[in-house]
């Protein structure tokens, strides 16, 4: 069935069921991936699919489903139970979709991949890595190009086209020198074109090189109060416990530790954090939220001080605090005014953080871990990687009491952060 | 999902072809202080067919299960297996041969219960929460049901179905400790079977809900752990975590031709004594287990993978490459997500198996030490150093539970620490409510007596 004709039927089957409200989502997608296992390019991966979300409310009770068998019985069974679902669901007037805007179409990268240099970058990380780094293992890695062609629609006349194609890139590494293991460790990155070497995007040249470093690692020799700098592989971990408490669940649950936060400083002074999904800068952009509005960026921390909360456009509507302009992530922190040496020099006894493996924080932001891929560092030196080694804090004192940023910040694709250097943390 | 017939379309080709028919069937269902916050389901079906030439895999497929569409992937797959194999042949020229067929379904023979029934049996759970402790700060119920079911055909005759569902339901729980700051903790309850097979009436859920509730309170005036090496006894949930994360992953034969140091140590001692560690296809002791997997993604048959035998490192978990590569016996571990990805090495039913000591006796045997109950995720890693989180657990002094203890990490080096372990209960308890992450999710279940052993504990 063609598109056009598809959503309008589908529109119609939910409003002849009694839906007031309903929101579509139909998405094409194409996929390309090329895979390295042990330094062989040995699976080259096609897949396509096709899915419709559909979002119906009826009387004031939601219910969502989505599926990828698109026929006409499909559908007709689609509607049949998202009635049954929506039937027990209990009523809330908080449930909502968006208003009518402008009809607008966007695309972003290219609609077809580029699969003989998508082989050519694979093939040439592969070789990189066995030239300059003999002893690490390249376990896995894979490339792949990921289109997709959705229309966003809904019954008060929402109607958007996205068009995406976007690279996306990762390795998984684990040196060995005789008997002497490295902790593995992984990045990736996402991007509209292929024009560097993957060795060259995401750090992971630098990643490589201290992988072979760390066959040989040390235990720290006793438990001390010192500083962590967190690269910018380990930074995800705790502005995610941010972003998250400043979304729908711990909000509308009341148990976010920045609940009244706006406006007020929930950082140090020296952080500066953006949410950047308008400006195309990453490859994680998107153009529209999950609630069908246009996204715009927002900076969600300034020097310190929150902007705004994360909230959809339902979260809003139950807390009663402003809908956000966008979902969050596309993070860009800026940059600082020290350089990486400098946030090293400062340090009388820490840990340089490479990857932070623990469970999640609580509600409080309290957390413990294992420092991966990490190195410790007294008198301002780097002195060894350290093995069996754990850090324990609070997240939120961590992100208030930062003391340095770097000048020096990673791309990854889908985000921008710099190191940050905080004190005051349990090292044992 | 409706079964095509693969075999006719795989006999006629040459070279090796395997077409997997699949869909995913999930939906969710989740209160909020009582407000309906997710109410869903999702369903992803297609077809995929994979094909291996000259070392190399190619692998293609589509949302759609017609004669055109498997044609499609078929060629598809074909192509691209040949276009790796040609320009770069792999290592591995020949697949472990395999032969199996079978059909396994364990859907529910019950009446189907509405969405609206469900979310009626959740409320009532959300109500008994919500009318015996109405102090509590926050509380979410959440129900999730989940049916993988496959149709398998390959070239080389073997035949496969099955329809494995599980079923979950979590309870968190949030309270103020004295200090106005929240104190959470969660209670996942899962089984294998869809809805209808596990769960009946809400009220079997409240002593569970009680027993939560207590411990929460508790942990309102939890002191912080002690950092450092401690001796701890881990209840039978961590010991799961413990076989699959710190075990598990290092005896995966893809991790361990990419470096893990399990491969060093087969026919070592890598534990003491008392540890096996299997993971299990199926069945353990004739009880049929939470992810029974008879027939892999490659149409192998899954057999029982013994990890450590009485502290002996044994073997590892594998598919046709990786068995053809060590040149050992097929285990049956290839499994796939969706029907959009390739099988990869995945564990099953991992387990320590149970000794014979009583778990008040193993308490009463610590001085100076903490009882771990309950854990939130893990991570594995080459150097067979692993990480849990703890969510619950408790001071031991002088043989006695004292202090409820803050959320913290324990972690070590599995080979090293499994060493220290010197009482095993003789009770076992089984998991299923999670995931396992690696390149793609995929359900499986963790499980082990309680532990005794020594371990590092994060803290102040």
């Amino acid at each position: 069935m063609h598109q056009d004709q598809l959503i309008n039927s589908c529109l119609d089957k939910m409003k002849a069921a009694g839906f007031d409200r309903v929101q579509l989502e139909l998405d094409e997608s194409e996929k390309h991936e090329l895979n390295q296992q042990h330094a062989e390019i040995n699976l080259l991966r096609t897949g396509f699919n096709t899915s419709l979300q559909v979002v119906g409310i009826q009387d004031s009770r939601r219910a969502s489903l989505s599926l990828n068998n698109l026929d006409e019985s499909a559908i007709d069974q689609a509607v049949a139970d998202l009635t049954d679902m929506a039937e027990g669901s209990p009523q809330d007037e908080a449930y909502d979709i968006a208003p009518n805007q402008p009809q607008q179409q966007f695309s972003l990268g290219s609609k077809q991949p580029d699969a003989e240099l998508m082989y050519d970058r694979l093939a040439a990380f592969i070789d990189y890595s066995k030239t300059n780094h003999p002893t690490t293992i390249l376990e896995e890695a894979a490339i792949d190009f990921t289109h997709h062609k959705s229309r966003i629609v809904n019954s008060q006349g929402v109607n958007f086209t996205v068009s995406k194609g976007v690279y996306n890139a990762y390795a998984m590494f684990t040196s060995k020198s005789g008997s002497d293991t490295s902790s593995f460790n992984y990045s990736g990155f996402s991007s509209f074109s292929l024009d560097k070497e993957i060795q060259q995007e995401a750090h992971l040249a630098e990643l490589l090189k201290q992988s072979e470093e760390q066959v040989s690692t040390r235990q720290i020799t006793e438990k001390f109060n010192g500083d962590l700098i967190i690269t910018p592989h380990a930074m995800d971990d705790f502005i995610g416990f941010l972003s998250t408490n400043i979304s729908n669940g711990q909000m509308i649950a009341g148990t976010s530790i920045y609940k009244e936060a706006i406006n007020t400083v929930v950082t140090s002074p020296l952080i500066t954090l953006h949410c950047l999904p308008a400006s195309k800068q990453l490859a994680s952009a998107y153009p529209l939220t999950g609630d069908g509005f246009v996204a715009s960026d927002m900076t969600l921390i300034q020097q310190g001080i929150l902007q705004s909360y994360l909230l959809s456009q339902f979260g809003s509507n139950k807390t009663g605090l402003p809908m956000a302009v966008n979902d969050g992530d596309c993070m860009v922190m800026d940059a600082g005014q020290s350089s990486l040496d400098d946030l090293i020099a400062g340090v009388e006894k820490g840990i340089l953080l490479g990857r932070f493996s623990g469970g999640s924080p609580n509600d409080k932001g309290d957390f413990s871990g294992v420092a991966k891929n990490s190195y410790y560092i007294e008198n301002g030196k780097i002195q060894y990687p350290v093995s069996e080694t754990m850090v324990s804090g609070n997240i939120a004192s961590v992100l208030m009491n930062i003391n340095a940023v770097s000048q020096q910040r990673v791309d990854f694709g889908h985000a921008i952060f710099p190191w940050v250097r905080s004190p005051g943390l349990v090292i044992s | 999902m409706k079964k095509q017939p693969l075999t006719g379309l795989v006999r006629d080709l040459n070279g090796y072809v395997e077409l997997r028919l699949q869909e995913n069937r999930n939906s969710g269902i989740m209160l909020l202080n009582g407000d309906l916050v997710a109410n869903n389901k999702q369903t992803k079906s297609g077809i995929s067919a994979r094909s291996f030439y000259q070392g190399c895999w190619g692998f293609a497929s589509y949302p759609d299960a017609s004669t055109d569409a498997i044609n499609k992937v078929i060629k598809a797959a074909g192509d691209n297996a040949k276009l790796l194999g040609t320009r770069a042949p792999g290592h591995v020229q020949n697949l472990s041969p395999s032969l199996f067929s079978g059909e396994f379904d364990f859907s529910s023979k019950r009446p189907v219960i509405s969405s609206r029934q469900r979310i009626e049996y959740v409320r009532s759970v959300d109500a008994y929460i919500a009318d015996k402790y109405p102090d509590l700060m926050a509380r979410r119920v959440m129900l999730r049901t989940e049916d993988m079911e496959k149709q398998f055909s390959s070239s080389g005759g073997s035949e496969g179905y099955s329809m494995i569902p599980r079923s979950m339901l979590y309870v968190f729980l949030t309270a103020e400790n004295s200090r106005g700051e929240p104190i959470d903790m969660f209670e996942p309850i899962s089984d294998r079977g869809q809805f209808e097979d596990c769960f009946d009436d809400p009220a079997s859920l409240h002593l569970v809900i009680d027993e939560l509730v207590e411990h929460l309170m508790k942990k309102t005036e939890a002191v912080a752990a002690e950092a450092g090496l401690k001796e701890v006894i881990l209840a039978g949930e961590l010991t799961g975590m413990l076989a699959h994360e710190a075990v598990g992953h290092t005896t995966e034969a893809d991790l361990v031709r990419g470096g893990s140091v399990a491969g060093d140590y087969v026919d070592q001692q890598v534990a003491s004594s008392l540890v096996s560690m299997v993971d299990f296809a199926h069945t353990m002791n004739g009880e049929l287990l939470q992810v029974p997997v008879h027939i892999d993604d490659e149409g192998v048959e899954a057999k029982d993978a013994v990890l450590i035998e009485q502290g002996m490192l044994k073997g590892f978990m594998h598919n046709r490459e990786s068995a053809s590569f060590y040149e050992t016996s097929l285990t049956g571990n290839a499994r796939a997500f969706t029907f959009s990805d390739e099988p990869l090495i995945r564990m099953r039913n991992t387990a320590v198996l149970p000794g014979n000591d009583k778990l008040d006796e193993m308490i009463s045997s610590v001085e100076d030490g903490y009882y771990l109950m309950k854990t939130g995720n893990g991570q594995a890693d080459s150097t067979s150093e692993f990480m849990f989180s703890v969510t619950l657990g408790y001071e031991i002094k002088n043989g006695q539970l004292g202090n409820s203890i803050q959320d913290t990490t324990i972690s070590g080096i599995a080979f090293d620490m499994l060493k220290t372990v010197d009482m095993l209960s003789s009770d076992m308890v089984w998991n299923c409510s999670g995931y396992c992450g690696k390149k793609q999710m995929i359900p499986v279940s963790m499980g082990g007596p309680a532990m005794k052993c020594q371990i590092n504990m994060g803290g102040q």
